[in-house]
Formats: structure tokens, C-alpha cells, sequence
């Protein structure tokens, strides 16, 4: 059964990651507007996700204006579907336990 | 390390479709890109129609534009540049064959279109196969890049 990623119980960083996941790459400003997070507030969290290697942080110029495009790793990739199929176990065997309940119940 | 209850977990499988699905929408980008791309294949369609004999030098620019598009596309400071502040991922998208057909599909129909105008020496063919392409890029096309995408995890 595949594990839960402790640092992805944090849901913003779930947030973030799950966005990222989609993308091939993202501008800093999409994912900043997107998860609603202030830059400073996005930033710690970049900060501790590519510490971690789940993001890759890259910056560049357009014109003269400084941006920051972030994309998911492999190991960031492997990490999400490792604690989705988690959460979906999880979901899952709640659903069912609770399809099973009232037919327990009804047996005497 | 506390494993999330039932309504939390399902709550995070929510945020992660949202998370895709917001991908989704902002990499149609600007709709103007749409728009000016439709307007210069219509342009184009239309003034090689009417003026044959310029066709070769009016080809070459055009050519130009859609490569400098496509490969803006591909880099992140091009893309930002044409108002697309995100790439999709086609890591997921499916790789077979009906897949890679349906994704060629509107491509093909126009060929076939194209194809058929010339050999029926229709009267200003190119023009009509310039609004139909036209209007196919500037209308049909981000929906139906868009029902792409959102499909692509059903199959």
C-alpha cells in the first residue's frame, strides 16, 4: 500500500504541489494567485519544498522583469501519486465500511 | 504522523482535481493569441487566393510567425510573453493510437477540406477555406483543446 507523505499532509504544500503536478512548469505569480497565498507566504513554502527536492525553482528575465517559474521534480512527481493512491485508499475504505454498516445492521 | 480521517482525505482528492483543473483553464491562455492566429490564416487564405502570383512572399512570413509561436510556446519567457503563465503537463496524456489520432483529428479534417477545394476548382475556394480554418482556430479549437485536457484522465 502506497504511504503518506508527511510533508504533504501540509495543505497548502498539497496545494502547490498538486497544481505543479499538472504543469509542466508554472510562473511564480499563477501559482501565488491560484493557491492564494501572499509571495512572501509562497515563498517559504518553495523554500521548503525544493529543500526537499519535490519543486525545481528556475528565474529569468522577460524584458527587464525578473520571474520565477517552478515545475515539479520526478521525486516530487513520485511523491504525489504516492500519497494520492494514500488518500484514495483511505477514502475508499471509508466509503466502503460505511456501504457495509447498514447491511451489518440489518442482519441479525 | 496522524493519518488524515475519511473527510479529510477526500477533501485533499478534491483540492488536487481543482489544482488540475485550474491548470487546465489558465494554459488556453490569452484568447486573443486564438483570435490573431484565426485572423492571419483567414488573411492569409484570402490574399493567396486573390493574388496567386504573391503567394511565395507572403508564405515565408507567415511561416515565420507560427514557428516563433510554437517555440515561444515551448520556452518558459516566450510563453510568459504570449500570456501563458503555465504549461500542461502531457506526461498523462494517453499514447495510443486512437488518442494520437484524436488529437490530429481537426488537423486532418481541415487537410481533407484543403485537399478537397483544390481539386474542385471551386471560385475563391481559398477564401471559404480560410474563414472555415479561421473560425475553426479562433472558436472550435481552445474548446477543443480544452475537452482534451479535461479528458484525458477518463481514459
Amino acid at each position: 500500500m502506497a504511504e503518506l507523505d508527511h510533508l504533504l499532509l501540509d495543505p497548502t504544500r498539497l496545494a502547490i504541489v498538486s497544481l505543479l503536478a499538472a504543469a509542466e512548469w508554472a510562473e511564480f505569480g499563477f501559482v501565488r494567485d491560484s493557491v492564494k497565498l501572499s509571495d512572501s507566504a509562497l515563498s517559504k513554502q518553495v523554500t521548503t519544498l525544493s529543500k526537499k527536492d519535490y519543486v525545481e525553482v528556475r528565474k529569468g528575465y522577460v524584458g527587464k522583469r525578473p520571474r520565477t517559474w517552478l515545475n515539479l521534480t520526478d521525486a516530487g512527481r513520485d511523491n504525489l501519486a504516492g500519497h494520492i493512491s494514500a488518500l484514495q485508499t483511505i477514502a475508499e475504505k471509508a466509503r466502503s465500511d460505511g456501504a457495509q454498516q447498514p447491511r451489518d445492521q440489518t442482519v441479525p | 504522523m496522524n493519518e488524515p480521517t475519511p473527510e479529510e482525505a477526500a477533501t485533499a482528492l478534491r483540492a488536487v482535481r481543482e489544482g488540475k483543473e485550474q491548470v487546465i483553464r489558465s494554459a488556453l491562455g490569452s484568447q486573443w493569441i486564438w483570435i490573431g492566429s484565426g485572423l492571419i490564416v483567414f488573411f492569409y487564405c484570402t490574399a493567396v487566393d486573390l493574388f496567386p502570383t504573391a503567394s511565395p512572399w507572403l508564405t515565408w512570413p507567415v511561416v515565420a510567425i507560427v514557428l516563433v509561436g510554437v517555440v515561444g510556446l515551448h520556452t518558459r519567457a516566450g510563453s510568459t510573453l504570449l500570456g501563458r503563465p503555465v504549461r500542461v503537463s502531457d506526461r498523462s496524456l494517453p499514447l495510443t493510437f486512437a488518442w494520437r489520432l484524436l488529437r490530429v483529428a481537426p488537423v486532418l479534417g481541415l487537410g481533407i477540406v484543403a485537399l478537397a477545394v483544390s481539386l474542385l476548382h471551386l471560385p475563391h475556394g481559398g477564401i471559404y477555406f480560410g474563414a472555415l480554418a479561421g473560425l475553426y482556430i479562433m472558436f472550435l479549437s481552445p474548446r477543443f483543446q480544452l475537452w482534451l485536457l479535461r479528458r484525458q484522465d477518463r481514459d
